[in-house]
């Protein structure tokens, strides 16, 4: 026995003190008698009532002395050694998406916690546990400990999320660990891909009966370049052994918008196209196949719209700047001076009558001036332009009425990508680019300098610019697991998300953005900020994840290497201590009340 | 004449101490004695042998009979009493006091005694024999046994077994013996009955208990000092432990009463708050101490 706290072994010196205490307190009534015979034939013996006897008699001053010791024993804080079987395991649950089937009652997961519980139970006295789980990522739970109502409540506490699995990441985490374990235990269904080849003993228990699932395995959206519209892809795959017929809808907010049935073969995968249309707001596609996981029969995609922020570089341009505060933008903020780094901020810069030598991906306008590392390069410059052709088909220009226009002086464009959308019979002089840079819409004449800058087209012409440059090109749709990064209006600023599985605040970091990485549950999460709310689909779509059948044999695949080292289990007994403290004090309580009673 | 009451007096007149077995003493008295012997009261006849006084011939029956009968006459003896009066200090204690029971208990025995015309003799005893009044014969020595008796005060520590041998000193022939104690002797009461047992003495034992001691009147935690000893005993929850010296002291007082019953010896105890008259003509005479 070792004691950790030794100093307070001097709590032992209350006892004298309780003993004074108790000499001091004892008053008796002094009574002269004819004779003590009687009485000391009574106690049979004159010793009876000596000091040492009278003591043991008085059964609440050694309930007091006890529980002075108990409580110096736990202050002291007693360890008990033994010597035993030095064992270190490390427990892997694996809470992937696909340990939701319920093909074990109640749930794969919920069997595997079970079986895990019970080997904590089993296992001996001195066994080091260490708890992992698996899903996207490897999760650290819990450090080797032999307390198992520790690793119990880790274990209790665990869930399934609806994301990919990783075991054969987090085996391999483990085995690079500096404190390798003698044994791993698994508990999956075995739903993943990848062979277990572990140089440390593994025993893996599995979890899986059926494969009887159908799954959405991919979800996209696609641009089809006619006014915004765009079309949805969705695949469903068949995993099971049998012919599937599953009904298929597809819902645009409260609204169905497209319902079918597929009738699938063993194995079969079906792409289906919803579309060409222009989507708004949260489109769901749910399919009703009767199997033994839920979270893959429904994907999410939003089709958000959200006002740009821009910034205006200019000396001053007020045509401009009406123009602009007309359209439908979030920020807009206004400069002469700026650098790289400030630009990457807004979403839409446009330079009006400069530009820098070199500009970062992103969406920009350029008015009479264009860096160089665009794809995009001037060829010449014609006096008093005549307008050739527009591209009224172009969503740019749409309600934008040219005739009769006139300039002073314009800039030809000369580019291989983009499209011209003002040309003159020499090239475009308005000119348009979506691609790897980004987007960008280039002015090779000034408005001002033009007849256009008096026209009920300008703003027009401005806001259709600001509408496709500011447009998501696509649904905003992750997978889920994954981290979704937001940008805001400000640093520091409260972003209130609203995730399947409650409400979650988070704070904007000195970039404006957030990195939401908590995105375990299939649905839908709405990020609400300054800019207004932004709705995310996060879906499973995992075709690995789907396939719910069992992919590795049960086994155990190596546990020869147990160790046979011998160590020290440090067992704490001041609770223990303690609560015999606590208890010594009722009884005394108990005895002295009830004394008083009678 | 505080501790008797001419009308219980007049009663005592009338009473004379039971005494079964011969007491004889040196001198003759009024007691018949069960012994033949010189005496006015006629007992039988014998044949006459040689040496035999001839004044107790009966004449008359010779010239019927023409044989020698003399007469037998019952002795009468005078009786020798003897009363050991325990003044200890723990006979001071009770209400009245045991002390003051036992000077009236000894007053209406030795008053029964001295109209008797018996040899009374009055020993104040502790450990020893501390006072004594002796040879009181006759009611003119009734004044003297109760002006004795009035200035007695509680002394000494009792040692039954000490006093009784010291009482025997120089004691010749037969006598009874009256004890009146509490009895309350560390040391025991055994030896010196057993003596007196032995030596052939009628004794008749009074045990005087004080109400205090039947039930003491007293609670919680006391430090009870002995009034002869000054030995000191500390007692705590005393009511939880009353019951135990009840039953202590009823084992206490049965062992006097089988040991007297077991030796021939006479046993009477009482409370000191039973009046005296109830005692003396109701108990002692219930006991056959008195008829």
């Amino acid at each position: 026995m070792n004691f950790l706290s030794p100093i307070y072994f001097l709590f032992l010196l209350a006892i004298p003190i309780v003993i004074i205490l108790y000499l001091l307190r004892t008053r008796r009534q002094v009574l002269v008698v004819p004779s003590i015979y009687l009485w000391k034939r009574y106690t049979r013996e004159e010793l009876r009532y000596s000091v040492l006897k009278k003591f043991l008699r008085d059964i609440l001053l050694f309930l007091q002395i006890l529980a002075i010791i108990l409580i110096t024993l736990g202050l002291v804080k007693p360890s008990i050694f033994s010597f035993v079987r030095a064992r270190n395991v490390v427990f892997i649950i694996d809470t992937s998406c696909s340990m939701q089937a319920k093909d074990i009652k109640p749930t794969r997961f919920d069997s595997a916690k079970v079986e895990a519980l019970k080997l904590v139970d089993s296992l001996e006295k001195g066994t080091g546990i260490s708890v992992f789980s698996s899903d996207s990522k490897t999760r650290f739970l819990l450090d080797y400990t032999f307390d198992k109502k520790k690793v119990k409540e880790t274990i209790n506490s665990l869930f399934p999320t609806d994301t990919e699995g990783s075991i054969i990441e987090t085996l391999n985490y483990i085995e690079k660990l500096s404190k390798k374990p003698d044994m791993i235990y698994l508990f999956t269904d075995g739903a993943f891909e990848g062979e277990i080849l572990s140089s440390l003993p593994i025993k893996v228990f599995t979890f899986a009966k059926d494969n009887n699932n159908v799954g959405i395995t991919s979800a996209s959206a696609r641009d089809t370049g006619i006014k915004g519209e765009k079309e949805i892809f969705i695949k469903v795959e068949n995993f099971s052994k049998s012919k599937k017929s599953v009904p298929l809808q597809v819902w645009e907010g409260e609204r169905l918008i497209e319902t079918s049935n597929l009738e699938l073969n063993p194995g079969e995968e079906r792409a289906v196209i919803i579309g060409p249309k222009r989507f708004n707001g949260i489109v769901k596609a749910i399919i009703y196949p009767n199997d033994l996981l839920s979270v893959d029969d429904k994907v999410y995609l939003t089709f958000p719209k959200v006002k740009p922020s821009v910034l205006l570089v200019t000396r001053e341009n007020p045509y401009l700047e009406i123009a602009l505060s007309l359209a439908d933008i979030g920020i807009l903020d206004k400069t002469d001076k700026f650098d790289l780094e400030m630009l990457s901020k807004y979403d839409i810069v446009i330079f009006d009558g400069t530009a820098p030598n070199e500009v970062l991906p992103g969406n920009y306008v350029f008015i009479g001036k264009i860096p160089e590392n665009i794809p995009l390069q001037v060829a010449d410059i014609e006096t008093n332009p005549v307008v050739f052709r527009i591209d009224s088909t172009n969503p740019i220009m749409r309600f934008v009425d040219l005739k009769g226009m006139s300039m002073k002086r314009s800039v030809i464009f000369e580019s291989s990508q983009g499209e011209g959308l003002i040309t003159t019979k020499n090239g475009p002089i308005l000119w348009s680019y979506e691609g790897v840079f980004g987007r960008m819409v280039a002015f090779g004449f000034y408005p001002e300098e033009s007849s256009l800058i008096e026209s009920s087209s300008f703003p027009v012409l401005v806001r259709n610019i600001i509408d496709w440059l500011g447009e998501n090109p696509s649904p905003s749709i992750a997978k889920s697991g994954s981290v979704i990064t937001l940008r805001t209006k400000e640093m520091d600023e409260n972003v209130t998300i609203t995730t399947p599985y409650g409400v979650i605040k988070r704070i904007t970091d000195d970039r404006r953005t957030i990195a939401f990485g908590d995105t375990y549950k299939a649905g839908v999460y709405s990020f609400r900020s300054s800019l207004g709310n932004i709705d995310v689909g996060v879906n499973l779509c995992s075709a690995s994840e789907s396939n719910i059948s069992l992919r590795i044999p049960s086994k155990k695949y190596r546990e020869d290497t147990l160790s046979r080292e011998k160590i020290l289990l440090n067992t704490d007994i001041w609770r223990f201590l303690a609560l015999g403290a606590l208890g010594v004090i009722f009884l005394e309580g108990y005895l002295f009340y009830s004394r008083r009673l009678t | 004449m505080s501790l008797l009451s001419p009308e219980f007096l007049s009663y005592l007149e009338r009473l004379d101490l039971l005494i079964k077995r011969s007491v004889k003493g040196s001198s003759v008295g009024e007691r018949l004695s069960s012994r033949y012997g010189r005496g006015i009261e006629f007992q039988d006849y014998r044949s006459y042998e040689i040496g035999d006084d001839f004044r107790y011939i009966d004449w008359n029956i010779y010239a019927r009979l023409d044989k020698l009968f003399v007469k037998l006459f019952r002795e009468e003896e005078i009786s020798i009493i003897n009363i050991l009066f325990d003044v200890s200090k723990s006979m001071g204690f009770g209400t009245p006091s045991k002390l003051y029971f036992g000077k009236q208990l000894s007053a209406s025995l030795g008053y029964i005694g001295l109209v008797n015309y018996d040899l009374v003799n009055l020993y104040c005893i502790s450990s020893t024999v501390e006072e004594k009044l002796e040879s009181l014969r006759g009611r003119a020595n009734v004044m003297r046994l109760l002006r004795f008796l009035d200035v007695l005060e509680p002394q000494g520590v009792t040692s039954l077994n000490g006093a009784i041998r010291e009482s025997l000193k120089g004691l010749k022939g037969k006598a009874v013996f009256i004890i009146l104690s509490d009895f309350l002797d560390p040391n025991g009461y055994e030896e010196g009955l057993k003596i007196l047992n032995a030596r052939g003495y009628e004794t008749f034992v009074f045990h005087i208990l004080s109400e205090e001691e039947i039930s003491p009147p007293i609670s919680g935690s006391v430090k009870l000092v002995d009034s002869e000893t000054g030995e000191t005993i500390e007692l705590d929850d005393i009511d939880d432990i009353l019951s135990g010296y009840r039953e202590t002291l009823g084992r206490f007082l049965d062992e006097i009463e089988s040991f007297c019953l077991n030796h021939s010896i006479e046993y009477i105890r009482a409370s000191s708050s039973i009046p005296i008259d109830r005692v003396v003509l109701y108990y002692m005479r219930l006991g056959g101490w008195l008829k």
